[in-house]
């Protein structure tokens, strides 16, 4: 039966480009939403008035204003999103430039969550299952509810504290070789790590008291075929979902994380530019982190409704 | 003139390519005093039925009268009107007596709903509905977590009794109990049909229980009415083959007899053309293929003067009455 | 009604918090010129004594910058919290409020703006409203607003959904009212809960925010603003990244921990009401292992089961339960034995017992349970396994809860010949067809690629008996097959392991709460009470011979479709008794009319009557033989 998964599948196509619009809508919408013209403001008031006048016509500023927001789609499909204000630079070229380095940053973060988190979470459910070992439980949620306590920013000042002041043996900053990844990486994905256990763990529990686990266990099957196959799939739906909002999360992370190693990607440049009003930049990298996260779950949605057919049926 | 009259009610459910019309032009009727039970399996559209009845459920179509008066898709005062005289029982106690008001404030809000009551007036009211259901007053001030499941039906009853209808709509109101305590629910429905001459609907998947209460039952199947007739009639000599199946079931006689062909149920979404029970039915098509009237024209129950009706083309022909 | 009470390291973090408070109501009066002190001759030191975390490039203390910002940084929190609550809630009660296409609408639309991360949002909106305090606030409290909408749209249509919503307006009391008194009270305490909790989280945000120089712009300063300061210094004076550092710390963890705690709080209150029986449990000697009781009725050496004295316990804090005690019985080859009793009888732990299906923390006791006379206790692990697969196949209660919703029918079906004896996969296959194929599963073939919910009821439970069968066991063993299903889908399953019984000689333990179901399908019948078995008896002589009163009582009960119209149903008055609560004596006596001082006092053992005919009762009912004056003192 292809035909509700082809039909959900439709569905959350539609509701991913609907998505993307609004997004496009809420980006553009910056320029409109400002107080007072948004080149005077970004110029300063001692700019001269035909620089701003020049700024405003290449920016359309002066036509109506659903032209503007035709002129701006239509840059988009090109691929052009507009010039800096600052540097004068266009700003494609700033993200080519930056981009490759935020994303290998998420990236990395992500596969390492899923990596460490579900197998964490579930060996640790398995293990403290019917009150059993009480000692890995506790210290588990203290641990986990220690970490998720601390904001990824304190995280990296604390790292930063330790291996790279203290101990010295991390760089600090930039991207140089693998060593600058490990901070900022672990930075980045423990918060994600200990919420991404927690909730595995407290998903698998809930699995092994199905009625389907012990039906399985009647059949005598050998562990490994009992967790791999009959207890995983069915925890998946909670941690995939969870991991697409974390991934959410994960890119904010990446904003600040970057900032405290100097990471040269979008997020320190999306936060330079803010306080510089310089609009055009903010927003196409807001446009781009918002697409990659839309993205994920819109992916991770379609491979749940691979994984696991009920969800085509709680859809409708 | 019968109380309460249902007339050709519809009701649609779900919306999207998973809408149905659950109950699909249902006709019943209700004496003053009578007691009617609709029997059913799950799916056939009783529970639907009983809500659109009360007016909790948005009706597609049809009549709902009380006393010639119709109440189909009443609003505000009309709705508040219909639910006062007939009320509605529900399967589960712990989920229809909310968990944070005593039993005291549950019935005391339903008795001083639309009316000027005080203080002690109320509470006499309250101890009053709990005599009525056989419970001692002093439980009017303990929360229902504190109950058992047939004191708390039973709480559930005397809410219901509180508004003084004309008419209750129980919707399995034992399958959630105890077989210990079933009884004592049905006793007392039974006996307060029998002192206060409350009209009964009983909605059950329960032969038994139906049979115990009501003197007429009509058999649901599927979103209709496949068969109604007087309770001993119904019992003695079924028309419909699967009001046949249901008794058989109910007394699981013939546990090892050779099986007869076997269909697939029939998708309440996409129901079957023709006769809604064919796909599964021992008379039909499935092991006469001459019998395509079956496929062809829908059965529906006439609405003639008799007392037991069936909506199948194949009757048999030593039970007609 | 009891509290629950808090832990010690609660109890620590609710004094932190009440120290925050004081922090920010006095921090300001009492530190605030020492914060603002200008030292040019210290500037940028490093922790000592007079400056615990330094001073910064303008000499003023740390220590006091950190104390004074309490103030501002717990003020903005609460305001961005309390702003985006609003909002949140505003937001998450229209698509109950608006009308269903309109309510669909502002679904979609808080599901759209949760897609998005909160920091971009908070960022954009920041970026409008402009780089300082308010665009924080209001960019993080826009940012806060989805899933406060989402959690409050939940619960919202949760409590309009519930039946005792339903039933009120039933009643027809005013909208208000209904709003007031059954919606409210029971949606409030998880928004408030979750409002506190945003606080916490807002707070952590906000100085985020200040941190990268995009919240508060100076001359004030939150603890975001002085860690942002510090982090510049860090090689030189690491102490000055520290203070406020901690100071975040310890306020994120404050508020989680309090959060957890109302939490645990909250949900001790909601669940309380469901179990009232007294849980604390008391110690129950259970030396009933130890009980002499008479040998199982039919223990012919070709005995499929065999089961003497079985007792199962659960460890818990308070003391040990005993919910199956010292329960005997045998099941003989292509025999079909019922079990009948009320939910906590210990009917179902007896199955899982059996079937060696008990997990930690409960225990089996037995002195003999064995399978085609070998006992499973002395087996070594791989056999144990291998004469479980081979000879007993368990069934259980519902169907769709039995088979894993996410793997097709034929991995289920075929998954034990696959595993136990050796076939492959397509060898499987095949076998999981004829399975299906002989219980009548209409279009077998085709059933093998779908999943457990494209199944109607019946056909699930047959897959389910399908399943256990195709290692072609000689005991099935049936926990409550029908109970979930339709009555004419109930006939249908039953007749199914009726001829599965016939055909292949296989024996059936079918156990349910249902006696009128037990006798008009098993030759035998055991009653189960209270964890024991307190009868035992030829089906078809049960209203013949019945001789315990609970049985007589449970037939009396059952409304049945010839019983008498005139005579109102019997009810059995009472509870069975609580697991920590089960009497010395018969544990049927507080219901039973026949009951003496002596059934209070001794516990009645189960005495053969005749043959086939047990029964653990001092006052037997309608029975001419003798009553056993053997008894025994728990």
């Amino acid at each position: 039966m292809r035909h509700p998964w082809l039909r959900f599948a439709l569905r959350r196509t539609a509701g991913f480009a609907v998505s993307l619009a609004v997004l496009v809508t809420i980006t553009f919408l910056i320029t409109q939403l400002v107080p007072g013209d948004p080149v005077r403001a970004s110029l300063g008031p001692t700019a001269p008035a035909s620089l701003v006048q020049e700024r405003r016509a290449a920016l359309h500023l002066d036509e109506p204003v659903l032209q503007q927001y035709r002129y701006y789609v239509e840059g988009l499909v090109r691929g052009d999103f507009g010039r800096s204000f600052t540097s004068g630079q266009p700003v494609a070229e700033v993200i080519a430039d930056r981009f490759p380095m935020t994303l290998r940053l998420a990236l990395v973060a992500f596969v390492v969550t899923l990596l460490v988190a579900v197998p964490l979470g579930m060996a640790i459910a398995v293990l403290t299952r019917g009150g059993r070992r009480p000692g890995i439980e506790k210290s588990f949620s203290l641990t986990t509810g220690f970490v998720v306590s601390v904001p990824e920013y304190l995280m990296a000042t604390a790292l930063v504290a330790l291996f790279a002041v203290t101990l010295d043996w991390l760089p600090v900053t930039g991207s140089s070789d693998w060593t600058a990844y490990v901070l900022p990486l672990v930075a980045i994905s423990a918060v994600p790590i200990a919420v991404l256990a927690r909730i595995t763990r407290v998903e698998t529990l809930k699995v092994l008291d199905q009625e389907y686990m012990r039906v399985a266990r009647s059949k005598r099957l050998p562990r490994r075929l009992l967790y791999v196959r009959h207890a995983l799939p069915n925890t998946l739906t909670a941690t995939l979902t969870v991991g697409g909002m974390l991934l959410a999360g994960l890119v904010a992370g990446t904003v600040i994380v970057e900032n405290i190693f100097s990471w040269p990607g979008l997020g320190t440049a999306i936060v330079e530019a803010i306080p510089q009003k310089n609009y055009p930049l903010v927003q196409a990298i807001a446009l781009l982190l918002g697409t990659i996260v839309l993205l994920v779950n819109f992916v991770v949605d379609m491979l749940l409704a691979r994984l696991d057919p009920r969800s085509l049926i709680r859809e409708s | 003139m019968n109380i309460l009259s249902v007339r050709d009610l519809r009701v649609r459910v779900g919306s999207g390519h998973a809408a149905m019309t659950a109950v699909d032009g249902v006709t019943l009727d209700l004496p003053p005093g009578g007691a009617l039970g609709l029997v059913g399996e799950s799916g056939s559209g009783k529970s639907t039925c009983a809500r659109a009845i009360v007016g909790l459920t948005p009706t597609a179509g049809g009549q709902v009268l009380l006393d010639g008066r119709d109440y189909a898709g009443a609003r505000g005062r009309h709705l508040r009107e219909l639910r006062r005289r007939v009320q509605l029982v529900f399967q589960d106690p712990r989920a229809s007596l909310n968990p944070r008001m005593t039993v005291g404030e549950a019935i005391g809000e339903a008795a001083a709903a639309g009316r000027r009551l005080s203080r002690q007036a109320r509470a006499a009211e309250v101890a009053r509905l709990l005599e009525q259901v056989a419970l001692d007053p002093a439980h009017a001030q303990v929360r229902p977590g504190a109950l058992s499941g047939g004191q708390r039906q039973r709480v559930a009853l005397a809410r219901a009794l509180a508004t003084r209808p004309d008419v209750i709509v129980a919707d399995e109101v034992t399958a959630a109990l105890d077989v210990s305590v079933q009884g004592s629910v049905l006793n007392l429905l039974r006996r307060l049909r029998a002192e206060t001459g409350l009209g009964l609907l009983v909605i059950s998947h329960d032969l038994a229980v139906v049979r115990y209460l009501c003197t007429e039952i009509a058999v649901m199947q599927l979103g209709r009415i496949v068969e109604r007739a007087p309770t001993p009639m119904l019992l003695a000599a079924p028309q419909h083959p699967y009001t046949r199946a249901l008794i058989e079931a109910a007394t699981l006689t013939g546990l090892d007899g050779e099986q007869v062909a076997e269909g697939e149920p029939p998708d309440p979404l996409h129901p079957p053309s023709g006769c809604r029970y064919r796909t599964i039915c021992p008379v039909g098509p499935l092991v006469d293929e001459s019998r395509r009237i079956c496929v062809e024209l829908d059965p529906a129950a006439g609405v003639d003067g008799r007392r037991h009706r069936a909506a199948c083309h194949f009757v048999p022909a030593e039970t007609v009455v | 009604m009891e509290r629950k009470r808090l832990s010690p390291a609660h109890v620590a973090v609710l004094a932190v918090f009440g120290l925050l408070l004081a922090l920010a109501l006095v921090g300001p009066i009492v530190w605030g010129d020492r914060a603002e002190a200008v030292d040019l001759e210290a500037l940028g030191e490093g922790a000592s004594w007079a400056h615990p975390f330094g001073t910064d490039d303008l000499g003023r203390d740390m220590f006091a910058r950190v104390l004074v910002a309490t103030r501002l940084s717990l003020v903005l929190a609460l305001l961005t919290a309390g702003l985006g609550c609003g909002l949140g809630l505003l937001l998450g009660l229209l698509p109950t409020m608006l009308g269903s296409h309109l309510g669909k609408l502002a679904g979609s639309a808080i599901g759209l703006l949760l897609a998005l991360p909160g920091l971009l949002l908070a960022l954009l909106v920041a970026t409008i409203v402009g780089v300082g305090a308010t665009g924080a606030v209001v960019g993080l409290a826009v940012a806060i607003a989805p899933a406060f909408a989402r959690l409050t749209q939940t619960l919202a249509a949760q409590v309009a959904d519930s039946e005792y919503v339903a039933a009120a307006r039933m009643t027809g009391i005013s909208l208000p009212r209904l709003m007031a008194r059954h919606v409210l009270p029971n949606i409030a305490p998880a928004l408030v809960l979750q409002a506190a909790m945003t606080i916490g989280g807002a707070l952590l945000a906000l100085s985020a925010l200040s941190f990268l120089g995009l919240g508060v712009q100076e001359p004030q300063y939150d603890w975001g603003a002085l860690l942002n300061a510090g982090l510049d210094r860090i090689y030189v004076t690491p102490a000055a990244a520290l203070g406020p550092g901690i100071a975040i710390i310890i306020a994120g963890i404050a508020f989680n921990v309090t959060g957890d705690a109302f939490a645990g709080a909250l949900a001790g209150e909601t669940i309380r009401p469901a179990r009232r029986s007294g849980r604390g449990r008391s110690r129950s000697a259970a030396a009933s292992s130890a009980v002499p009781a008479n040998g199982p009725s039919t223990a012919g050496s070709d005995a499929v089961l065999q089961v003497d004295g079985l007792s199962v316990a659960f460890e818990g804090d308070g003391g040990t339960l005993t919910p199956v005690r010292d329960v005997s019985f045998s099941v003989g080859a292509g025999e079909r034995v019922g079990i009948v009793g009320e939910s906590g009888s210990g009917k179902s732990l007896t199955a899982l017992a059996i079937a060696d299906l008990i997990e930690p923390p409960g225990t089996v006791q037995a002195k003999r349970l064995a399978l085609h006379g070998r006992d499973l206790r002395e087996l070594p692990e791989r056999e144990r396994r291998r004469l479980l697969v081979t000879s007993l196949a368990m069934v259980f209660q519902d169907p769709l809860s039995s088979l894993n919703p996410v793997l097709r029918i034929e991995r289920q079906v075929g998954e034990a010949a696959e595993v136990h004896l050796g076939a492959t996969r397509r060898q499987a296959r095949v076998r999981a067809v004829e399975q299906l194929r002989e219980l009548r599963i209409p279009g077998a073939a085709r059933r093998m690629g779908q999943h457990p919910h494209e199944l109607s009821g019946g056909m699930r439970q047959r897959v389910t008996i399908a399943m256990g069968l195709t290692t072609r066991p000689s005991l099935i063993v049936a926990d409550e097959p029908t109970t979930a299903l339709d009555v004419t889908v109930q006939r249908q399953v039953l007749r199914v392991l009726r001829r599965v019984n016939a055909e292949h000689g296989t024996a059936v333990v079918l156990i349910s709460h249902d006696i009128s179901v037990i006798s008009a399908f098993c030759e035998r019948v055991l009653v189960m009470y209270a964890g024991r078995v307190v009868e035992e008896l030829a089906a078809d002589r049960m209203h013949a011979d019945a001789a315990h009163p609970y049985t007589r009582a449970l037939l009396a009960a059952t409304p049945a479709l010839d019983a008498d119209l005139d005579r109102p149903l019997a009810t059995i008055p009472g509870r069975q008794p609580a697991l920590d609560a089960v009497p010395d004596g018969c544990p049927f006596a507080p219901r039973c009319v026949h009951a003496s001082d002596r059934c209070r006092e001794r516990l009645p053992l189960l005495e053969t009557l005749g043959e086939g005919r047990r029964v653990a009762c001092w006052h037997p009912q309608g029975t001419a033989l003798p009553v056993p004056e053997q008894e025994m003192k728990r």
